[in-house]
């Protein structure tokens, strides 16, 4: 039952403000032929083993993962080292961004942690010193922290005293709500940018970064202004980016899902419960509520950490050499319908 | 095959990933330090992701080329004892998906139009330790698509995945020499200009071959209740437009309808289904599509110039050789949507064109 809670708040938290229909058929009854509702998959799509990995893919190679305390930041600084890259994480979350630095090192990888608020110059400047005194360069990046409203991550939910900063339609939205999301989406991803492009350029021996986008950066979702907003702009950096510094052979993607299992999108399907409570009018969440794959799994399963780490790995890799300026939608057909 | 050399092959490759240390790719999950200690053997071959410009260039310091994934790096094991289908798999990058969805494991099943070449490539395959098998046909013939299914099942049990690769971009036989003044209406032209049996072909390759060849091996799929993937190759001309190449434009952007709709109706079966879109990628098809533009303008055609006003991709403007795509850089991608790994992405339409779609 929490379970399903949980995936309703994800599924909520990705359309923002969706029905509960498909979330109340049984799925015996979802296999019936002749059009069940959803969850209907004869075959659902099992997810990737948290544990594949690809051996010394990454070896002697240093990259910089943004929010790497929780979620797909910690799960690819993990499987970062476990490939044999030094990674240098940085989260504002200090507890667990120091855990997730000591799971690495107690695997036996290498690992340092910068604790620091992206959207301070002085922390991706810091970073960057970072890799560059600790491992004696820099590969790349995953700039993957981000938020989807405009409370502290670190504080517990509580809508009543955060509402307003939580998400809300425009004309309902705060300012101090917008600023918030769009200092660490918006400003964050470009200071970020910037301190790694200025290293990568100056090393002289090209590199590779990643973004992390999301469907929200590719088309509109409801009630989720600054989310989608900055999210557009993550995937305009990249565009630009990838254009300025092909000349330096770095290469620079996003990568954009629909819900993932991460505790932003649960406190993002939290905060949207708690809202639907009070919100009065027409709400437009309930229109698209699903990716292809979560609307057709007997669970309707978001995506795992595991799934969009495979992706994000794909294209720091040598094999993705002809690859720059992509929006890749990594998102189970989300944007294909 | 015989079943004693398919042993020999796994004891093989067992020893191979010994010796490489690598034999975790497969989901074994080994430590950071025993991975550590694997690290250095299998990153032997990369170096930086670019080096300079040499000689540099005075005016702009720090340029950089892209260094492409080597030809011939695979991962091992990756998909051990799948069976796919790789379409135009004769030559370009058919070809090289072929050769290195072998070296990963798995049974191939080559299908062109070009019998010799095509047949060469999987004993050349089969010579290597790997398992292989030749359709001959023309895609655009529903019972070719029919047989390379069939092929698949009779000979490995069953079917995994298929990159649709086979693509034309004009009516000429793949390997009909190229004498542009008696081919001028099989190939490419404007609209006003263009003929009908150049118009029919194309779209009967790039449109009715790959409908063709998914009905057939979606059903299969279905049948056997246990999923599968499929890459279909479209190219930036699925997504942008391109002057003077009317069918070829209209093929490939048909080819993104069909793989969103089939991503959508084969979710429920397990069924995931992505297209890649490339730009300009060194391939025979590529070649001899310059060599029919040259031997046009040698007899003194004219156009306004603007259907090769945009041409490059960032990565190739770039490069200091304004090298394209390789192959193998395209054929990394489709493996990768082959693989588990991309397990939540279905209905993508990727655009794997060095930019050339961004600006």
């Amino acid at each position: 039952m929490e379970r399903r809670d949980l995936l309703k708040g994800m599924t909520l938290a990705a359309g923002a403000m969706a029905t509960t229909a498909s979330l109340t058929t049984p799925p015996a009854q979802a296999q019936v032929p002749g059009g069940r509702p959803g969850r209907n998959a004869l075959v659902p799509m099992r997810p990737l083993d948290p544990d594949y990995h690809i051996p010394g893919r990454f070896a002697g190679r240093t990259y910089i993962v943004t929010g790497s305390a929780r979620g797909m930041g910690a799960a690819a600084a993990i499987r970062l080292a476990r490939e044999g890259a030094n990674v240098v994480g940085v989260d504002w979350l200090k507890d667990q961004g120091e855990a997730t630095d000591a799971a690495i090192r107690d695997l036996g990888g290498n690992s340092v942690f910068i604790h620091g608020d992206i959207a301070d110059p002085a922390t991706m400047e810091a970073a960057v010193q970072a890799a560059a005194t600790t491992y004696g360069g820099l590969d790349g990046a995953i700039n993957n922290a981000g938020v989807m409203d405009g409370v502290y991550s670190g504080e517990a939910n509580d809508y009543d005293s955060q509402r307003p900063l939580v998400f809300a339609r425009i004309h309902e939205a705060t300012q101090d709500y917008w600023d918030n999301v769009f200092r660490t989406n918006a400003l964050g991803t470009f200071l970020s940018l910037r301190a790694e492009l200025g290293y990568l350029v100056e090393q002289g021996k090209g590199g590779v970064i990643l973004n992390v986008g999301s469907i929200a950066g590719m088309t509109g979702l409801a009630g989720n202004p600054a989310y989608v907003a900055s999210k557009h702009a993550v995937n305009g950096l990249t565009r630009n980016a990838a254009i300025d510094y092909a000349p330096y052979g770095i290469r620079v993607n996003s990568v954009n899902m629909a819900a993932t299992d991460t505790p932003m999108v649960a406190r993002a399907g939290a905060m949207v419960a708690a809202s639907m409570k009070t919100s009065q009018g027409p709400m437009m969440g309930s229109i698209k509520t699903n990716s292809i794959l979560a609307w057709t799994d007997p669970e309707n399963r978001s995506a795992t950490v595991g799934e969009q780490v495979g992706m994000m790995l794909f294209l720091l890799s040598d094999e993705a050499s002809n690859f720059t300026g992509g929006i890749y939608a990594t998102d189970g057909g989300w944007t294909a319908y | 095959m015989t079943q004693d050399s398919d042993t020999t092959d796994g004891m093989e490759r067992r020893d191979f990933l010994k010796g490489f240390g690598i034999a975790a790719a497969g989901g074994l999950a080994g430590t950071v330090t025993a991975t550590q200690a694997e690290a250095q053997a299998m990153s032997l071959g990369f170096g930086p992701y670019a080096t300079a410009w040499n000689p540099q260039d005075a005016a702009i310091p720090g340029r950089q080329n892209v260094v492409p994934i080597a030809d011939d790096y695979f991962i091992p094991g990756r998909f051990a004892g799948k069976t796919i289908i790789v379409t135009g798999s004769a030559r370009g990058m058919g070809e090289v998906a072929a050769r290195r969805l072998a070296k990963e494991g798995a049974n191939v099943v080559g299908v062109d139009i070009l019998q010799d070449l095509g047949a060469s490539v999987v004993e050349q395959i089969k010579a290597e330790g790997g398992n292989a098998t030749f359709v001959g046909g023309d895609i655009s013939e529903d019972a070719t698509c029919a047989q390379m299914v069939r092929v698949a099942v009779d000979t490995y049990g069953g079917l995994d995945g298929a990159i649709n690769n086979a693509g034309v971009m004009d009516a000429l036989f793949p390997d009909e020499p190229i004498d542009y003044p008696n081919q001028k209406d099989r190939v490419m032209a404007r609209i006003d200009e263009a003929g009908d049996e150049y118009f029919d072909r194309v779209i009967k390759v790039n449109v009715y071959g790959t409908f063709y060849a998914m009905r057939h091996q979606i059903r299969q799929m279905i049948a056997q209740n246990r999923g599968g993937a499929i890459v279909n190759v479209a190219s930036v001309a699925g997504i942008r437009g391109f002057g003077g190449t009317v069918p070829y434009v209209s093929s490939k952007h048909a080819v993104q309808g069909l793989t969103k709709t089939a991503a959508i109706d084969c979710a429920a079966y397990g069924i995931r289904v992505n297209s890649v879109g490339m730009g300009t990628t060194v391939t025979p098809m590529f070649e001899r599509a310059f060599e029919i533009i040259g031997q046009r303008r040698e007899t003194g055609f004219a156009d306004t110039g603007i259907g090769l006003y945009k041409s490059m991709s960032l990565l190739q403007f770039s490069d200091q050789a304004k090298r394209g795509s390789t192959a193998a850089e395209q054929v990394a991608i489709m493996l990768f949507l082959l693989s588990q790994e991309a397990s939540n992405i279905t209905g993508s339409t990727y655009n794997t064109d060095g930019g050339f779609t961004i600006f």
